[in-house]
């Protein structure tokens, strides 16, 4: 897995249009948040190889899985442009909930990390997960109008494909894979 | 805050399980030493020495519950069991395992349609399949090996040159040849005997070098490696064991970059079902999952394409990046394969113990010649990759 693709793949797991819809506007909340779920993706991407092996699951099958939820999570994306509104904890909490959990820390992003980090590119999974995730900052810090709305229901719309086009790609993969 | 959690975790845990017991399920792979291999690819061996019947036949196959052998017969299959035991008493000087080869030969002598030019291994009136040639071919190009005997150099050449006379100029072989009108059959290609006929023609270019086989072989691995797929109707790469026993054959000095670039796809596609092979299981979840268990033939012939590659990879420094993969799934393979044997003691409580020890068996109780013969090909060319791992 390359950067490039790690980059493309994460960017459309975290999805910053769609998941910027949802988000508190609070820039505190938001580093915070994208803070924690930084971590916990770099926590996951560092463990990936030795998670797997303990569970007997070689890297190749596991980007077979990870393919899939990618795919499935792309066509929530698709059919679902805006996410559900999240109930949240009080204060600097909800950088917590709901903003590393659930909204970035996604199914996608989860397995993306860990397997990255069993294919022995965990640097550049963290990597590509941070600007994945200032790009989510970025586009959540500012309030936005209805046009606005319109036009990340629409992006989100697109990177729900690119991220369904990224798990077929990591399927196509590991099947041709050794 | 744990109102607000639970759907979500409960959206991580359900769909963590689900692709746990469904995509992901742990792949089990025993440990295995040479020493059990060897054991294990004697017993195969033992089977089909035992299995020696009249008019150079062999035991075809044995149904467990019901103590009955299998009145059916096939000479691809036939021709499989003496290359099978030839290539043993090759590498091993198994006195036994040549002597049993030799007992299929008389059937193969007595059961050849010669026409100018050449000779193909077909029953009398029967249509001729280019598997059955092309491995009686190998078989005897490893007789030869064996034994150093030159006697059988002319069939050997006779039966290439109907493998070369089923060829079409752009490479691909047709799979039949009628008796009835005297030609091949236009447009029939046959599943396995593509890959049969590669390999065959790369074997006798290395026995007989300078002959010029090495032409019409890598027409046909040109083919192989760019049409055949598309042309025979296969829309992923076929995992053909025989087209890469024919790759390590013709080695690096025949192999062109797309040859090369078929060797990967072939490796992808031999670590996939070697993958989702370990995944299975005989019974509970794996079962329901990953359906019936490989047979022998089955287990037998990713091993044997996984073997080929990963010597093909030592060999090769184009697809060197491959063998530390190819080798862990070839010890896994293996060691799945010498686990599901049905050994002496289990043998022993069956009604018809020669039958069943050393064979591998379908859940359906039924144990054919190509088990035995594949896993024993198969662990056979996995000794050198135990022996270097200890």
């Amino acid at each position: 897995m390359s950067f490039g693709f790690l980059l493309l793949a994460f960017a459309a797991a975290v999805n910053p249009c769609r998941t910027s819809l949802a988000l508190l506007r609070s820039p505190a909340v938001l580093a915070l948040g994208s803070l924690v779920a930084l971590a916990a993706g770099a926590a996951l991407a560092a463990a990936g190889s030795v998670l797997l092996e303990t569970l007997d699951v070689s890297p190749e099958s596991f980007r077979l899985a990870a393919g899939l939820v990618l795919v499935l999570e792309g066509v929530r994306a698709l059919v679902l442009p805006r996410p559900a509104d999240e109930p949240e904890l009080p204060g600097l909490g909800a950088a917590l909930v709901p903003v590393a959990f659930p909204l970035l820390l996604q199914p996608g992003v989860v397995v993306l990390a860990l397997a990255a980090g069993a294919d022995d590119v965990a640097g550049e999974a963290i990597g590509a997960l941070a600007v994945a995730l200032i790009l989510v900052a970025l586009a959540g810090i500012r309030p936005i109008g209805a046009r606005g709305e319109a036009l990340f229901t629409a992006g989100g719309r697109v990177l729900g494909a690119l991220e369904i086009a990224a798990g077929a790609a990591l399927a196509v993969e590991a099947i041709r894979d050794v | 805050m744990r109102r607000l959690l639970v759907p979500h975790v409960a959206v991580f845990v359900l769909g963590a399980a689900a692709l746990r017991v469904a995509v992901v399920p742990a792949e089990v792979c025993p440990p295995l030493d040479s020493g059990a291999a060897r054991v294990a690819l004697t017993e195969a061996a033992g089977w089909l020495e035992r299995g020696l019947r009249p008019g150079g036949l062999y035991t075809y196959g044995y149904y467990r519950e019901e103590d009955a052998v299998s009145d059916d017969y096939n000479i691809t299959r036939h021709a499989g069991v003496m290359m099978g035991l030839y290539r043993l008493a090759a590498e091993t000087g198994d006195e036994d395992a040549l002597a049993a080869g030799d007992h299929g030969l008389r059937f193969l002598r007595a059961n050849l349609v010669r026409r100018e030019g050449w000779a193909a291994f077909a029953e009398p009136g029967q249509e001729a399949r280019i598997g059955a040639s092309a491995l009686a071919v190998a078989a005897l190009v490893h007789r030869r090996l064996a034994t150093g005997d030159r006697g059988y150099d002319g069939l050997v050449r006779a039966l290439s040159s109907f493998l070369v006379a089923q060829q079409l100029p752009d490479g691909r072989v047709l799979g039949y040849w009628s008796p009835q009108t005297g030609e091949p059959l236009p447009g029939m290609y046959a599943k396995f005997g593509t890959g049969e006929a590669l390999w065959a023609l790369a074997l006798v270019n290395r026995a007989f070098p300078g002959e010029g086989w090495d032409r019409p072989a890598r027409r046909l691995a040109g083919y192989v490696a760019t049409r055949r797929d598309d042309v025979e109707g296969y829309y992923l790469t076929f995992p053909d064991h025989w087209a890469a026993y024919a790759l390590a054959e013709l080695g690096p000095e025949l192999l062109g970059e797309r040859e090369i670039a078929y060797a990967r796809e072939l490796a992808g596609a031999f670590g996939l079902v070697s993958r989702l092979e370990s995944q299975g299981g005989e019974d509970g979840l794996r079962r329901l999952f990953r359906g019936e268990p490989a047979s022998g033939a089955g287990l037998g012939s990713i091993g044997e394409g996984l073997a080929a590659l990963w010597r093909l990879s030592g060999a090769d420094p184009r697809l060197a990046d491959l063998s530390d993969d190819l080798g862990e799934r070839l010890r896994c393979t293996a060691a799945r394969t010498v686990e599901r044997q049905v050994g002496a003691a289990e043998a022993a409580r069956l009604p018809r113990p020669e039958l069943a020890r050393g064979a591998w068996f379908s859940e359906d109780g039924y144990t054919q010649m190509d088990d035995q013969r594949h896993a024993l090909a198969a662990l056979l060319a996995t000794l050198p990759l135990l022996e270097r791992i200890e």
